[in-house]
């Protein structure tokens, strides 16, 4: 872990560089819903540089309230001309005031149930059983829809067309044995969408094994437990040492696991084992589309694809789904595909009204395409999206579901 | 006394567009200038207007009670224009964001002010009419701003700056005033030119509500290049040469080596360490032989001035190679040291190469690290102070180096400012500019419009 000042210096680093020129004004989706200068990334920049030179309360709930409200989904980056990682650095203020002014109740809980796999495995329970008793309905969408692929396939309108499966012949097409990445998400909501991946990963001839993975620590590290991410992240590793590969269905999942080269770089024991395991993972559709994956059916049904900031700009993965979906589906391309949906993991319940402004943003651009069907390789997108399914008249489906 | 106001304001605005929360009062205190964030200068409201009407209600409560009234656009401003340096309210005008009639017959674009630029352009672009002004900050500056700084740009040395296309405006005055200035005839000989007053007069006169805005055609075909050399001198003297010898770029931008590291670290490009100035050229016209014909002029003007290379791009794709040099320069010099400060200059094209040399000059003698970027074919530089102010003494090295900056381009028969205004940061040096007189003259033009001094106090003077 990082002493106190090695932190604040990262910080500083990183806010030091902010010319507050605006450019990300044009792009962060809180401040098309909400213009107000502390909803974009110049202004949380300006209030982390105003605090780190001596001029914020550090006990202020106003000042961790705007820190907190930030969806860390990259878009300033992109736009930024000095590339200001934004997100690395409110994640790392958050943890800097968990550490000094403590976390706050409803994160240590998040943080609780999702370090511990037997609180997951509870969860998914509760929730399967609220599902058998048509519980979603009741509860207002909060619990969200598992949609089926045969929900999909009823949507077929025109004749499917046949084609073959061509394979490869791909360096991946050597590896044998693969590890499934179960995160929680796939795992407490969308449990039939995960049944799907591990189904089309078994049809590729593959010896699909799947350890009882602990939470990537995403959510850890988001919010103050860095030390808790850590502990996951180690867990996993070991875990996952004797597959050749590591494929996740989750978007967030696969940016973290990446990640853990970088985030344990200054661990001398465990640096070169983290980064033999981040460079075994791979997304389901970063796979497919490298193995050369030809889906067995095109069926006529109108498809959209909504880019998960953990897949676009986490992980530079736009094509490969994209490629995909148009050998399955009759694809159509939505405005603003990779605007962020307002989900972001715990920000759809922390900032309740807001995050739905910027998921009406999604439906309107969902209604100009007329498609049926959006598909995205997220959970914790998917958990966002389904609030505007009946609004939008369209389904939500993970990507394992269509291919 | 601040809750009476605070409910005329939600009277007025409504209670979302009243914000007055610590966090809100502090994001509205800085713009994007380099002004040190601390001591905030914050507002005690921000509003966010949608109508003339509401901003011309807001000026009759704030004239009634004395209160400073501050117009801003996105803050994207370098010289401090929108910041509440004596508190009140900062009134937003981005959301007045429509555009609201382009009248293709007469060439005229009618818009809110909080429009962003770059919308503007495309709007009118998609229709085969052009709207030249360009600031870099095109992209996420508002017309309203750019109108009230007299935004300038890269295309100014063939197209000219904001004020050369701003026909009409509607006005609210600091009393709660609407009027109406100009409008769609060319020739307009009826008292003052008040629109032209309004042109840069940096929201300390009026509140811009609404702009008529020229346009002209679209040129059809344009070629970019980028030709490097081995002294800024050199590079300087071709863009002069080439302008007189009939040659007028639609821009021609330049950087010394220092800025050429810069954006190169940021974009990964690799540059010949022995490239000392660098210029990107654009050519416009109506035929492709006519920009050829542009093209061949500038590679024989850079090539008598000793050019190293001289690369005409072949696409588009190869253009915006040629434009990333360019592009982000600001942010990416920035990013080089703990502070830039950035400052504005302008002086007549002809004597660009001995003002680059003085303030070369003047960074050696105060061992202060320089980048100097800027618009070569209108003699608009942007000479950039990179230091870490919070080493002791450097801040007293930088403010001496800046006033000597000043005067080296006073003393070329140039100016404080080009394109971004005089706010708050060169106020210092407005009398130096204008003279005792001059500066009278301009609090007479103020004090008849505001007598109660509050539409942004603080600023120019």
């Amino acid at each position: 872990m990082k002493s106190k000042k090695e932190r604040l210096d990262k910080i500083k680093s990183i806010v030091g560089q902010c010319d507050r020129c605006g450019a990300c004004t044009t792009v962060c989706p809180l401040y098309q819903t909400d213009t107000k200068e502390k909803a974009v990334a110049r202004g949380k920049i300006a209030i982390t540089r105003a605090y780190l030179e001596g001029g914020m309360d550090p006990e202020n709930k106003e000042f961790k309230h705007v820190l907190d409200y930030c969806l860390l989904c990259k878009a300033c980056t992109e736009v930024c001309p000095s590339k200001i990682m934004t997100d690395e650095a409110m994640i790392e203020i958050r943890q800097h005031l968990a550490e000094t002014t403590g976390q706050s109740i409803w994160y240590k809980m998040i943080g609780f149930v999702m370090g511990n796999n037997f609180m997951l495995k509870l969860s998914s329970i509760g929730m399967r059983i609220a599902r058998a008793l048509k519980l979603p309905n009741i509860s207002g969408g909060q619990l969200p829809i598992d949609n089926s692929t045969k929900a999909y396939q009823k949507m077929q309108t025109g004749p499917g067309i046949l084609s073959g499966s061509e394979r490869s012949s791909a360096e991946l097409k050597e590896i044998k044995k693969v590890g499934y990445f179960k995160g929680c998400a796939m795992k407490m909501f969308f449990p039939s969408a995960s049944e799907d991946t591990i189904r089309l990963l078994r049809k590729q001839n593959l010896e699909v094994v799947i350890p009882d993975a602990n939470c990537c620590g995403i959510p850890h590290l988001a919010h103050g437990m860095q030390e808790k991410a850590m502990e996951l992240a180690a867990k996993n590793i070991d875990k996952f040492s004797d597959v050749e590969l590591i494929i996740t269905d989750c978007a967030s999942c696969g940016s973290m696991l990446k990640e853990y080269t970088h985030r344990f770089k200054d661990n001398p024991e465990l640096a070169q084992k983290a980064a033999a395991f981040s460079k075994k993972v791979v997304g389901l559709s970063e796979y497919l589309y490298q193995i050369g994956y030809k889906p067995e059916k095109k069926l006529d049904v109108k498809v959209s694809y909504h880019d998960s900031c953990h897949l676009n700009r986490g992980q530079k993965i736009k094509k490969e789904p994209r490629e995909l979906l148009k050998m399955a589906t009759n694809y159509v391309e939505i405005p603003h595909a990779d605007r962020c949906c307002g989900g972001a993991g715990t920000f759809q319940y922390d900032f309740l009204a807001e995050s739905q402004k910027v998921l009406q943003l999604k439906a309107d651009s969902m209604k100009k395409t007329g498609a049926r069907i959006l598909v995205t390789e997220c959970p914790s997108c998917m958990m966002q999206l389904v609030k505007a399914e009946k609004e939008g008249d369209f389904k939500v489906m993970h990507i394992s579901q269509v291919l | 006394m601040d809750f009476k106001i605070k409910q005329e304001l939600v009277k007025i605005f409504g209670s979302d567009r009243v914000f007055d929360k610590d966090m809100d009062k502090f994001s509205y205190s800085y713009d994007g200038s380099f002004i040190s964030l601390l001591p905030a200068s914050k507002p005690d409201f921000i509003v966010k207007a949608v109508s003339a009407q509401q901003v011309s209600m807001l000026m009759k409560l704030a004239s009634e009670h004395s209160i400073p009234v501050v117009p801003r656009g996105t803050g994207s401003g370098r010289t401090g224009g929108s910041i509440p340096v004596k508190g009140g309210i900062v009134l937003c005008m981005d959301e007045m964001n429509k555009i609201l009639e382009l009248d293709e017959g007469n060439m005229i674009v009618t818009v809110e002010p909080g429009v962003r630029t770059q919308d503007v352009y495309d709007y009118c672009a998609g229709r085969g009419l052009f709207y030249p002004p360009d600031p870099s900050s095109l992209k996420y500056s508002t017309i309203g701003g750019n109108i009230a700084e007299n935004a300038g740009g890269a295309r100014a040395v063939k197209y000219g700056v904001t004020s050369n296309y701003v026909m009409g405006l509607e006005v609210v005055l600091p009393d709660g005033k609407v009027i109406n200035t100009g409008g769609k005839a060319i020739k307009n000989v009826t008292g003052y030119n008040l629109t032209q007053l309004f042109v840069g007069s940096e929201g300390t006169l009026g509140v811009i509500t609404k702009a008529m805005l020229r346009l002209i055609a679209m040129p059809k075909y344009s070629r970019t290049m980028q030709a490097m050399f081995n002294s800024m001198d050199d590079a300087c003297k071709a863009v002069a040469k080439s302008i007189s010898t009939g040659t007028v770029p639609a821009a021609a931008e330049i950087m010394d080596q220092a800025s050429i590291e810069a954006v190169s670290r940021f974009r990964k490009m690799n540059i010949d360490p022995g490239v000392k100035a660098a210029i990107v050229f654009e050519v416009d016209g109506e035929t492709e032989d006519d920009v050829a014909r542009q093209a061949q002029a500038l590679e024989k003007v850079c090539g008598n001035y000793n050019s190293i290379t001289f690369r005409l791009a072949a696409d588009q794709k190869e253009a915006d190679e040629l434009w990333a040099l360019r592009r982000g320069m600001g942010p990416a010099v920035a990013a080089i040291a703990p502070n830039k400060i950035g400052e504005d200059i302008s002086v007549p094209r002809y004597q660009l190469p001995e003002v680059v040399a003085k303030l070369q000059e003047i960074a050696q003698k105060h061992d202060i690290k320089l980048a100097i970027f800027g618009h070569a074919g209108d003699g608009n530089l942007h000479p950039s102070f990179l230091t870490d102010l919070s080493i002791p003494g450097e801040e007293e090295k930088v403010e001496k180096a800046v006033e000597e900056t000043f005067q080296a381009a006073l003393d070329a028969g140039g100016t404080l400012s080009g394109e971004h205004g005089i706010g708050t940061t060169k106020k210092p040096f407005i009398y130096h500019a204008l003279g005792e007189d001059g500066v009278a003259t301009l609090k007479l033009v103020k004090n008849a419009f505001d007598p109660k001094g509050i539409l942004n106090p603080g600023k120019i003077f």
